[in-house]
């Protein structure tokens, strides 16, 4: 039972010409701007840029969810997964499910993710996991959802959709157990 | 020119692209996201700033050449779409108008309010950016550095797919037959952003 809609909608501002979801600036973009963007992160190791690209998502991520669910009184556990859970979905990211989640811990599964997605479409399975989006999208998700700052937690793709899997797992952990 | 500008953009801008039942936008031949656009522009930002001055404009390369490449693929699905036969095609009479509507949409789907300064049939064009997201990295004074990653390459995109030759989908041919380069930012202090590609 889903105890809170999602009210994320984008509204184009005609004078600026940008759409507005929530009070933020959205842009509709494709799976290659996205996997383009992340292979980029992937050869860039000198600077470390897969986590630079994870970072930015949980950056923007740990805004995004935390003002919506301040604006719109989102505050029980249960109510925030749900909420995390539809905006991933919402926002074309791919269906997201919480298996589990405490305040040092948790199991995420992506039964479909538009990155692992949009990635083979456009070269194939992968050697290694590719979903630094994602990957940051989930710890923001959990610093949200358990009013802990930025970079608490750390998660790690244990298996990819990317690479051949079925679903993507995840897990979270505090980011000092890493 | 037969564009009817405000129509294109009224009547895109409007576009709902749904998710479906696994969290996935398809259209235009692709599959889509709708993310706050500070997740780009952060990442742009972070990775420029975090090269030593020499590798600067080999990262803002990097940065031009995936929005070059993903508006070359996008803006094939945008100017086949079922929305652009409905409301572009109608008005459409030249390749130039193509372009004229391609960028309409372009500021339709909130990349940036930009419009054509200058188009020289398979050459040369200018485009003007009024406001577009990339420039909210500056809040206050001018930066060194232009930030226009997305449009610019973008720009040469859409000159590729107007007098490049046939679409590829593999992207080997067709895709880079422009270049683009950024001239002026919102960013930097100038009143619009600029925008010059040229033939290769």
């Amino acid at each position: 039972m889903i105890t809170k809609d999602l009210i994320l909608k984008p509204v184009f501002d005609r004078k600026q010409c940008r759409q507005i979801a929530d009070g933020h600036t959205v842009v509709m973009h494709c799976h290659h701007f996205a996997t383009l963007t992340t292979r980029l992160a992937n050869e860039c190791s000198m600077l470390n840029a897969r986590e630079l690209l994870a970072q930015c998502s949980e950056d923007v991520f740990y805004k995004v969810l935390g003002d919506y669910c301040r604006k719109h009184n989102v505050s029980g556990l249960r109510e925030r997964v749900e909420i995390a859970e539809s905006y991933f979905a919402e926002s074309g990211l791919g269906k997201l499910v919480v298996k589990c989640a405490g305040w040092n811990t948790g199991e995420v599964v992506l039964e479909h993710s538009h990155v692992d997605e949009g990635w083979i479409k456009k070269w194939g399975k992968s050697d290694s996991p590719v979903n630094h989006i994602g990957r940051g999208y989930i710890v923001a998700m959990f610093s949200v959802i358990f009013d802990r700052p930025p970079r608490t937690y750390a998660a790690k793709e244990q298996q990819s959709i990317a690479c051949g899997a079925d679903v993507s797992i995840i897990t979270v952990t505090d980011a000092v157990n890493l | 020119m037969a564009i009817d500008r405000e129509k294109i953009i009224t009547e895109l801008s409007k576009l709902d692209l749904r998710s479906d039942e696994k969290g996935i936008i398809s259209g235009f031949g692709v599959l889509l996201q709708h993310l706050p656009a500070t997740i780009w522009t952060l990442f742009s930002e972070r990775f420029t700033r975090a090269v030593p001055n020499e590798l600067l404009e080999a990262a803002e390369y990097l940065l031009v050449d995936a929005a070059h490449e993903c508006a070359y693929h996008t803006g094939y699905g945008i100017i086949t779409s079922e929305e652009w036969k409905a409301v572009v095609e109608p008005m459409i009479k030249t390749t130039e108008d193509i372009l004229h509507g391609a960028f309409a949409i372009f500021t339709a789907w909130g990349w940036g309010k930009v419009e054509i300064q200058e188009l020289i049939p398979g050459e040369k064009l200018v485009l003007r950016a009024y406001d577009y997201y990339e420039a909210d990295v500056v809040e206050y004074g001018k930066s060194s550095k232009m930030s226009a990653y997305l449009i610019t390459g973008a720009s040469a995109a859409f000159m590729d797919l107007a007098y490049g030759g046939n679409y590829d989908p593999t992207g080997k041919k067709g895709l880079g037959t422009f270049e683009a380069k950024q001239v002026k930012g919102i960013e930097c202090g100038d009143d619009y952003g600029e925008v010059v590609v040229t033939k290769i």
